[in-house]
């Protein structure tokens, strides 16, 4: 939690409305531009001649580190400041570790299947973050740095506080104490990043576990077994868990292709929200035919606020329609927006006079369904 | 109805099937029930049991509707009277009807069928679109239903409804949130972040948003592709088990927010999350 302006400003003269108020001594013009330097972290507190003790000691304590921030070759570890992302966001994601050891009997297959683990989702590639490397293997070592993966040690674990997991229960309510203390309380007993040992192959088992301790405040989870689908799993989950809530994640704003789309590819329209476009382009580069997907300039907003807030109206759509030069070869001079915007049909229709306008699905994945049928028809 | 949802200590556990299946529905459940799939009543008598085996507490029947079509056919409408006779009939498990989530359609079907409805029931999803006439006619009858009210990921609307149905005399206690989530990868970030704004403001005292929050892991979960396809590459593991595991693991993140209430269309996904969740987690 840290000090706001106006946290600061009411103990400040003006904040007060004191005599001495916007006195200039601190070398601002007023009071209020005093708080909120010193809320930046700018600014010499002692400037100010008139700052009460308690405020001071406020100050003094919002200026110790919350979580410390450990790194690991290019993994950021810990550093986090606030208890719930939509406060702010959190900062540096759950490092997923697996266990090797030369010595195990299907060590080489265990080693190639983390290597080959990768896959790519919304244009980022991701793997395994670290492995916890136990009778390490020189060349084995160079191989899996080469590959991106980090190696963790004992020594480097030491840094950091483990919790040991006996139950869900038990473990969440240790690191849920442990974050509070150090975000909250800016407690240096806690201030060192957490990681929690999952035993087991139980991949089902762990898929819960893993998933509520990437929520709930562990910052590193080291797993004894490796298993592609928990993973894939987990690091979706973790990517929507550490997205900055204060971006609206959006796409540019084009026309996209999908399956080299000819002169009879179908043409679908929605807005330049990342999660809309998303939804819409798995579901068209699945279909057997080409596909053309307009995404219109809408802020980053979904189709139905887009739609009451006016980012989506019928002369934005025809713009991006109208400035296409892919478009122009289609044939079949068809435009299936979303059902969420079948009120927008009439006066699109009117501005698009050479498309027919056709209402979609209210949802994404309904489109294989709905393209099947209008193909028959 | 045996449960009243009001107990925090522990989460609850609905086991859903939907009465109809297109090609969008997934083969890793088709393969699951097996043949019961093509026929409703069937279905629901293979779900019970599961319900049972795996200590669900509740049975969904989610009336889903074959989008796109124009209108809600009469014949249609009959259809469903008549399954949801034949099961209550043979139901001996809590029971939500879910509905078609169409607000139009909704109406209609709720119009039907309530004549028929002899028990304590959940009725699903209650939106602002159709929230006057569906409470008017379940508060009409004389039992005590539980309404989701179903708003779109806004916590602000949520506690607008809950005031309005409230004015419409619903008893707070009958109120079952529903903030409308996503699954892993497809947006949860949002749902999951009301999930917590609405734990933190019950917290500071809210009444009008102190009502247990549900969520639908199963559905949203097998709209999303990594639940049905195999066409993804091997890291991607094998659809099988990552079809469990996105249901999993979104009812497990959407639990750690606070939800009160899961909905899953997995059998074993129930039976994992209940052995893991033995308790409700601290926050």
């Amino acid at each position: 939690m840290s000090l706001g302006a106006m946290d600061i400003f009411k103990f400040l003269p003006a904040g007060k409305r004191d005599s001495n108020a916007n006195c200039k001594k601190c070398g601002c013009a007023t009071c209020m531009m005093f708080a909120i330097k010193l809320s930046k972290g700018q600014g010499d507190s002692s400037k100010c001649p008139f700052l009460p003790l308690e405020l001071k000691e406020k100050l003094e304590h919002n200026k110790k580190v919350q979580q410390k921030l450990l790194t690991c070759g290019n993994l950021k570890i810990g550093g986090e400041t606030v208890l719930y992302r939509h406060e702010k966001t959190f900062v540096s994601p759950c490092t997923f570790v697996v266990e090797l050891d030369s010595l195990d009997l299907n060590y080489k297959n265990k080693l190639n299947r983390i290597l080959n683990f990768q896959f790519e989702c919304i244009g980022e590639k991701y793997g395994i973050d670290a492995v916890y490397f136990k009778n390490p293997k020189p060349e084995d070592v160079l191989l899996l740095k080469n590959n991106g993966i980090e190696i963790i040690d004992d020594s480097f674990l030491s840094q950091m506080r483990e919790v040991k997991y006996i139950s869900l229960l038990n473990c969440v309510a240790e690191l849920v104490k442990i974050r509070t203390a150090a975000i909250v309380d800016r407690n240096e007993e806690y201030s060192n990043p957490t990681f929690v040992r999952l035993r087991g192959g139980d991949f089902c088992s762990l898929s819960c576990i893993a998933s509520v301790l990437i929520c709930k405040y562990a910052n590193m989870i080291i797993f004894e077994q490796f298993n592609e689908a928990l993973f894939a799993s987990l690091i979706t989950l973790r990517l929507n868990i550490y997205t900055d809530p204060q971006k609206p994640l959006q796409v540019e704003s084009k026309v996209y292709e999908f399956n080299n789309p000819d002169e009879n590819a179908l043409v679908f329209l929605t807005t330049n929200f990342a999660l809309s476009y998303f939804a819409v382009a798995n579901e068209l580069s699945s279909l057997k035919c080409g596909s053309y997907l307009v995404i219109t300039p809408s802020e980053g907003m979904s189709v139905l606020t887009a739609w009451s807030a006016q980012k989506i109206t019928a002369d934005i759509a025809s713009k991006v329609v109208s400035a296409s030069n892919v478009l122009e070869n289609v044939k079949n001079k068809k435009i299936i927006i979303p059902g969420l915007l079948s009120d927008l049909k009439e006066e699109l229709q009117q501005a698009l006079p050479q498309w027919e306008i056709v209402v979609g699905t209210t949802e994404a994945y309904k489109i294989p369904d709905f393209v099947k049928k209008l193909q028959s028809t | 109805m045996n449960i009243n949802f009001s107990d925090n200590s522990k989460p609850y556990f609905g086991l859903e099937f939907p009465i109809q299946t297109g090609e969008s529905y997934s083969p890793i459940l088709k393969e699951y029930w097996g043949d019961v799939v093509s026929d409703p009543f069937e279905w629901f008598l293979s779900v019970q049991k599961k319900a049972f085996d795996v200590g669900a507490d509740f049975v969904s029947i989610y009336f889903n509707s074959q989008e796109p079509e124009d209108n809600l056919k009469p014949e249609l409408l009959n259809k469903y009277k008549n399954l949801l006779q034949k099961i209550l009939q043979e139901c001996k498990i809590n029971l939500m009807l879910k509905l078609s989530s169409h607000a139009q359609w909704d109406c209609e079907i709720f119009e039907l069928i309530s004549q028929i409805i002899d028990r304590d029931i959940i009725i699903s999803p209650i939106q602002s679109a159709n929230y006057e006439k569906l409470l008017s006619l379940a508060l009409n009858s004389k039992f005590c239903h539980k309404f989701v009210l179903r708003t779109p990921i806004d916590i602000n609307l949520t506690k607008e409804l809950n005031i309005l149905s409230v004015d419409a005399g619903v008893d707070p206690h009958q109120i079952l949130i529903d903030p409308d989530m996503g699954c892993i990868g497809y947006g949860i970030d949002y749902g999951y972040s009301i999930i917590e704004r609405i734990c933190l403001a019950k917290k500071a005292g809210d009444k009008m948003l102190d009502m247990p929050i549900i969520v639908y892991a199963g559905e949203e979960s097998y709209k999303a592709k990594e639940s049905k396809s195999c066409d993804f590459p091997s890291s991607w593991g094998e659809l099988s088990e990552r079809a469990k595991m996105w249901e999993i693991s979104t009812a497990s993140s959407l639990l750690a927010a606070g939800a009160n209430l899961v909905v899953c269309w997995h059998p074993e996904v129930i039976r994992i999350l209940k052995k893991e969740f033995c308790e409700v987690l601290c926050h």
